[in-house]
């Protein structure tokens, strides 16, 4: 990092600060109305406005900053904010909060406060957070900060007239973060070697230099000899030697800690204590690389439980035996053969590819109730606050192997929709990662419904067969990953996400979310089961059926090991991988596959493409030629991964 | 209607459902996608909730 640090700006400047999207732009407005002046900010792209400010007789420059969640840069945004700051020796700060999300605000308070500038915060939002009862008190938070914190709504021009008077002369803040024996000792050490002037507080620089912030790098090789900087970095190694563990992680645990007290004090949490600990305690473990798999494990053993044993069992028999075959079929084709009696009309809907028998039974009796438990638990563990542990849990896994820490993001998401999640692959920064995302998603995340499925068809064989499945998709995925890793050059990046506090999901909530997630699959999905069993039956009837099942035998029956019938699986497994999953579940409950068979075909299935919808966002995103080599990948890729865990598992005598 | 995204915490505006466009099934879809972190998920309104909760208030105003 060689970039000069620009030129200093005119003293007496107020600096405005604050997360994104915490109406700081309005507050600008307010403040300096229509006369600014927005240019990039030199060595970058950053784009910062300047304005002016005159409050009796006085005039500020005022200074609009790019929204930031840290002051520690992981952006060039965070950079240009932080460099702001540095480069101001004189200027006051006018932290914009939003006062529904004090937990965010807080942690720019707390660096703002290290950095020792002068500092007024203007808690805007107040109206909305009053709606939601989650309004802190403000008086408390300028008795525990020790300065002015102005309710605000900005976009009324509510309480901005308050903030240019406290402008005028305000003062840093009183709050020190106890970082424990070792932080603090390694801080003394660093303020040590600092030069007598810096430009902000040097308990700030200090812990920037000790969290390994690249970017001081300019401006120690200005004002730090070369032997204090060799030092400095002997203080950093040793203390991460000592804590092993990397010093940003406790310091940002430190920070949170200390802000959540704060929040109870302020009244925006409740406070209780010991179940507020243990939620605190769960949260924490979560996401550590160690004991958050075992927590996952739990989570997944639970998840087989009720969707599996509870959902794909108890409640498919009763929908799919009791409603459909003993009482829906039966009856139509009852009413039929008295009222329209055609054969044509009898068997295309209730024959052995009807509309009725089959798609809408595969639809309502066996997807239905499988991805309805799989939507009430996935709407718990979002309501929990779990979801973005795991993704911050496996971004640390996946960093470890040498992923890029981002292409984290769309994995996850992959689970709940993949079509949704190779749109998410935008965020990424290169075309080949990019690509190599979408590829992964289409390969080897099951969506929703699609694990659904599997979990309730695992479940009927046993833990161990489920642990294969798992094992062998989690091993192609990291394969892959890990390859794609070694030929994608560039550093890997990270990810900001916003860890929300372990919370008891609220029953209502979970009701109309997992509704609202049915009514959105019945939509979805019952089209396409509809246009896949017109397309089986159209085939049986032209008897295309038995010739298509003979030429997939080599494949099918010979390498596979599977019934001629699962051809037509696979087929429909072209639509979507839920339906074509769906039909091998109704073939193992019907007695016609073995343990091993059902282990097969669903490590064949899985590793499809997810569904129509997912070929052509592909096709959107990255062209025709690409989705066409990814097709004739993931296909033939697909059977013969199938066919190694058949003849493995036959020549290891593996029965599952 | 403003809602939370489950996943990065942002308030999202749902009548903001630009990203949805992208996806070739969009027409007459009802997931939102957060413009924050891309995590896609129902719009939190369920007609079926909303015609039982319906009942129960023309029940009230009776």
């Amino acid at each position: 990092m060689s970039t000069p640090m620009p030129a200093l700006e005119p003293t007496g400047a107020v600096i405005l600060v604050g997360n994104p999207n915490v109406g700081k732009s309005v507050v600008f407005g307010a403040l300096t109305g229509r006369y600014v002046n927005v240019s990039n900010y030199p060595g970058t792209t950053v784009e910062v406005t300047r304005g002016e400010a005159r409050d009796r007789g006085t005039t500020f420059e005022v200074i609009d900053t790019p929204g930031v969640y840290s002051l520690l840069p992981m952006s060039e945004d965070e950079r240009v904010t932080r460099d702001i700051l540095m480069r101001e020796p004189g200027a006051r700060v006018l932290q914009v909060c939003d006062a529904k999300n004090m937990r965010r605000s807080l942690m720019i308070t707390a660096q703002l406060a290290e950095m020792e500038v002068p500092l007024v915060l203007a808690v805007n939002m107040t109206d909305e957070a009053r709606e939601r009862g989650v309004m802190p008190r403000l008086e408390t938070l300028e008795e525990r900060l020790g300065v002015p914190a102005v309710s605000t709504v900005a976009v009324r021009k509510k309480g901005t007239e308050r903030l240019l008077p406290l402008l005028g002369n305000p003062s840093p803040s009183s709050v020190r973060i106890d970082y424990g024996r070792g932080i603090e000792a390694a801080i003394l050490r660093m303020k040590g070697l600092l030069p007598a002037r810096t430009p902000v507080g040097k308990r700030a620089l200090s812990i920037m230099l000790l969290c390994g912030d690249d970017s001081l790098a300019p401006w120690l090789a200005e004002n730090v000899p070369d032997a204090r900087i060799r030092e400095m970095n002997r203080v950093r190694n040793r203390l991460i030697e000592e804590s092993g563990e990397e010093i940003v992680s406790r310091v940002n645990r430190a920070r949170l800690a200390w802000i959540d007290r704060l929040l109870v004090e302020l009244g925006v949490e409740a406070s209780s204590p010991s179940s507020r600990k243990l939620a605190q305690a769960f949260g924490r473990y979560a996401m550590d690389p160690v004991y958050g798999f075992p927590i996952l494990l739990g989570i997944l053993v639970l998840a087989y439980g009720f969707v599996g044993v509870f959902g794909a069992g108890v409640l498919v028999d009763f929908l799919q035996k009791s409603f459909f075959e003993g009482l829906v079929v039966p009856f139509l084709a009852a009413m039929l053969d008295r009222f329209l009696p055609s054969a044509f009309l009898r068997d295309f809907l209730v024959g052995p590819y009807g509309m009725v028998s089959m798609a809408l039974s595969y639809a309502v009796a066996i997807v239905l109730p499988i991805v309805g438990t799989f939507f009430l638990g996935f709407g718990i563990l979002e309501d929990s606050g779990y979801l973005p542990r795991l993704a911050v849990m496996v971004d640390r896994l996946f960093k470890k192997i040498g992923c890029n820490g981002k292409a984290v993001l769309p994995m996850i998401l992959g689970l709940g929709c993949d079509t949704m999640a190779t749109l998410t692959t935008r965020i990424l920064e290169t075309r080949k990662e990019r690509v190599i995302v979408t590829l992964l998603l289409a390969l080897g995340v099951p969506c929703s419904a699609q694990l659904g499925v599997i979990l309730g068809m695992l479940s009927d064989i046993g833990p161990i067969a489920t642990i294969t499945w798992v094992a062998l998709m989690a091993g192609i995925i990291l394969a892959v990953g890990f390859l794609a890793a070694k030929v994608i050059p560039g550093e890997s990046s990270d990810f900001i996400l916003e860890i929300p506090p372990i919370r008891w999901p609220q029953v209502g909530n979970l009701a109309v979310k997992t509704m609202a997630r049915i009514e959105w699959y019945l939509r979805e999905a019952v089209p396409l089961f509809l246009v896949g069993t017109l397309v089986l039956f159209t085939a049986d009837r032209l008897g295309w059926l038995l010739r298509v099942q003979s030429a997939a035998e080599p494949l099918i029956v010979h390498l596979l090991d599977l019934p001629p019938k699962a051809t037509e699986a696979f087929l429909i497994g072209f639509l979507r991988r839920d339906y074509g999953a769906a039909g091998l579940y109704s073939m193992a409950r019907g007695g016609m596959l073995s343990h091993l068979q059902v282990v097969v075909s669903l490590v064949t299935m899985t590793l499809f493409m997810p569904c129509l919808a997912n070929l052509l966002v592909i096709i959107k995103e990255h062209g025709g030629k690409v989705a066409i080599a990814m097709s004739l990948f993931i296909f033939p890729f697909a059977v013969l991964v199938g066919a190694a865990v058949n003849f493995f598992s036959r020549w290891a005598g593996i029965s599952f | 209607m403003k809602i939370r995204c489950p996943l990065c915490q942002r308030e999202i505006d749902t009548e903001d459902g630009a990203c949805r466009s992208g996806c070739p099934m969009s027409k007459g879809c009802t997931l939102v996608c957060c413009p924050g972190c891309g995590y896609s998920f129902p719009m939190p309104e369920s007609k079926v909730v909303n015609f039982v909760k319906g009942l129960f208030s023309k029940g009230n105003r009776k």
